[in-house]
């Protein structure tokens, strides 16, 4: 690219640069010959005007008013003599009555043994046309001088193009320095450092693309995270489901082993079966709790207007057995009529942290809060416990699926481990967004908190 | 000793969270005579050691309140130890390993491999009896010898590692592949049948015709009362 750009321009410049020298020495070459050709022909005149003042001087001394021919040739002589010195050579010739000639002044260039001349040649003024005068002035040392000039012209054109040359390299090393870093930058970041950026230094035309580049490499990096986010979340989550799953087949394997080998007796055989079928149980829950959770990933519920109230005290109904049992108090307020929502799935939702918030109630001291209120345009709905709480490190996890604070005591209690993931989810497709608040040992508070429709 | 079954096996202390898997190991630990005690998690351990003492320590290693590794640290290194755990990899094995565990194995675990580690760690740490009673029939698995109404009784070698075999794992039935695995090794090329001849002869010899159970598809069993 840069070698490319080089090329290009240099030529050009070259191209340029030749047209320039060479008009302006055809230019030169051609004014001074004409030059010369004007100062010739006036010197000719000068010339032919004094031979014509001195031939007339010597018409008036002449006795029978003709010119001797002797006595013209000694003039011509003296002439040709004199200007020889000046590099002009002269001639002057009798015309014969058959010749004619123009008394226009002729003018042309000839070329003698590598001697350049302009040669001129005319009649003498009146009274003397019959005399005929050539005249060649040699140039060649003009043109000599003209050459020198022309090579001059050539060295400088030369040493112009070097220093260009040069000048020009330089110039593009500065113009392509931004774009060497930006590609420097672009292959990092191909490479994988996606934190790679460029610094930008100053204002240039260049910035801008630094700037829109660092821009894009900020997008890939964030999208880069949460593409690795979501692989760490699945890996966890295939790590946590086999650990999961592990569980209960090596119990209904082991206890199918034992019943194999061992020699059972009646209560025994009915006891380990039912262990069995226990673990089998728990893993038909697993199994039914990730398909709603697969099923609700791509889901649009159909929204209606649902009594709150009303909800409430289904609510309450379902619970009222096990609430009973725990001797656990459910306490009810909401200050609204009625919420948009799909009722199966906002049902679920509500009755799962109600279970959450009865599991983590200790058994005659829980009290529980559930609430439906309306705060600066926004829905809240929220189950608040008074049980043991949730420790700071664990809020963030606790919505994973298979996440267990107390690994042991929540299994005891019949949990999968997908509830709140499964909360979640509802709260996702819902429009709402699940918050959960915490304290160890004072309680939890979760809020699903509805996205204004107004 | 004039009980059957006779020679007193190990105390041990099931240390296990799952309450199924627990009781588990448990109930197989005993069908070989050993006795357990379950508890659930780490700080249990203590004190359950506290009133007495056991001769090994089936330990998990996620457990709540006090995890095995930090159990296995404060202990003091008399009773061995085998780590029992889902946790398989190899920095977890090396951990458990150098804070002096016996042996680590990984769940899901074989019955027969547990119980064969757990003896190979109590034949190193624990002076037992090696001596084997069943009604008239008396076993001196040391010295490799056999009585029948106190009279010696020859054996092939074959049939002495069938007869130890069952011994260790009396209740559990041992199909024949296993035990054609114990009494010949691996890569004996032999049909299963051989195992019954074996078993057949064993049988006569020590009229072990009820003690010995066959089961059915499976292999054989030595019954022993618990």
């Amino acid at each position: 690219m840069r070698l490319k750009t080089f090329l290009t321009s240099y030529l050009l410049f070259l191209f340029i640069l030749f047209i320039t020298v060479s008009t302006i020495s055809v230019y030169m070459t051609k004014n001074q010959v004409e030059m010369l050709k004007e100062r010739s022909a006036r010197e000719y005149q000068t010339i032919s005007a004094s031979i014509a003042r001195d031939l007339a001087a010597m018409l008036d001394r002449s006795k029978d008013a003709s010119l001797q021919s002797t006595s013209v040739n000694s003039l011509a002589n003296a002439y040709t003599r004199f200007y020889s010195e000046h590099y002009i050579e002269i001639s002057l010739s009798n015309l014969q009555p058959s010749e004619s000639s123009s008394t226009h002044l002729e003018i042309t260039l000839t070329e003698q043994e590598e001697q350049h001349f302009i040669y001129i040649s005319s009649l003498l003024p009146s009274p003397f046309q019959d005399y005929k005068l050539d005249a060649y002035f040699d140039i060649t040392d003009n043109l000599a001088s003209m050459k020198n000039i022309q090579q001059m012209l050539l060295i400088i054109f030369i040493i112009f193009s070097a220093i260009s040359a040069v000048a020009l390299h330089l110039i593009l090393t500065k113009i392509f320095k931004p774009l060497g870093i930006v590609a420097a930058a672009s292959r990092k970041i191909a490479g994988g450092e996606y934190s790679e950026r460029i610094l930008i230094k100053g204002k240039h035309d260049l910035s801008n693309v630094a700037e829109d580049f660092n821009t894009m490499a900020d997008e890939i990096e964030k999208q880069i995270k949460v593409l690795e986010d979501e692989a760490i979340g699945k890996q966890q989550f295939v790590d946590n489901f086999a650990h999961e799953i592990r569980t209960p087949l090596t119990s209904i394997y082991g206890y199918g082993e034992y019943m194999q080998k061992a020699h059972l007796k009646e209560e025994e055989l009915v006891e380990v079966t039912q262990y069995i079928m226990d673990e089998a149980e728990h893993m038909k829950k697993i199994a039914n709790s990730l398909l709603e959770l697969a099923t609700l990933r791509n889901f649009t519920p159909k929204k209606i207007k649902i009594s709150i109230p009303q909800l409430f005290e289904d609510i309450c109904q379902t619970l009222k057995k096990t609430l009973n049992e725990q001797k656990i108090v459910l306490v009810c307020h909401t200050n609204l009529e009625c919420l948009e929502a799909q009722e199966d799935l906002l049902k679920s939702l509500l009755l799962n942290l109600c279970f959450n918030a009865i599991k983590a109630c200790s058994k005659g001291e829980g009290m529980i809060r559930l609430e439906a209120i309306k705060e600066e345009g926004q829905i809240i709905l929220s189950v608040s416990d008074n049980g043991c709480g949730i420790p700071k490190e664990s809020i963030e996890k606790v919505t994973e699926p298979f996440y267990r604070v107390d690994k042991a005591r929540s299994r005891e209690k019949g949990g999968v481990g997908i509830g709140l993931t499964l909360c979640r989810q509802i709260a996702q497709v819902s429009d709402a967004k699940m918050v959960i608040e915490s304290e160890e040992g004072v309680g939890t508070k979760v809020k699903v908190i509805f996205k204004s429709s107004e | 000793m004039g009980k059957d079954g006779a020679f007193e096996m190990a105390r041990i202390l099931v240390v296990e969270d799952d309450k199924l898997i627990n009781n588990l190991i448990k109930k197989n630990l005993e069908l070989v005579g050993h006795t357990c005690v379950s508890v659930f998690d780490g700080e249990a351990v203590f004190t359950e050691l506290e009133n007495q003492n056991f001769d090994m320590i089936l330990l998990d290693i996620m457990l709540p309140k006090l995890d095995g590794f930090q159990v296995i640290e404060a202990l003091n290194k008399e009773t061995p130890v085998i780590f029992l755990t889902a946790r398989g990899a190899l920095s977890d094995r090396i951990k458990g390993l150098k804070l002096g565990a016996d042996d680590y194995l990984v769940k899901p675990f074989d019955m027969l491999e547990l119980l064969t580690r757990i003896e190979t760690v109590l034949r190193r740490t624990k002076n037992s009896e090696n001596l084997f009673v069943l009604g008239d029939v008396k076993v001196d698995l040391a010295s490799r010898q056999v009585f029948y109404k106190e009279e010696y009784v020859e054996f092939t070698p074959q049939e002495f590692l069938l007869i130890e075999a069952l011994i260790k794992n009396r209740n559990i039935a041992l199909s024949r592949d296993k035990l054609l695995e114990i009494a010949w090794g691996y890569d004996y090329g032999g049909d299963t049948r051989t195992v019954d001849v074996h078993i057949h002869n064993i049988r006569k010899k020590l009229s072990w015709e009820k003690a010995i159970k066959t089961v059915y598809k499976l292999g054989y069993r030595l019954e022993v009362a618990q």
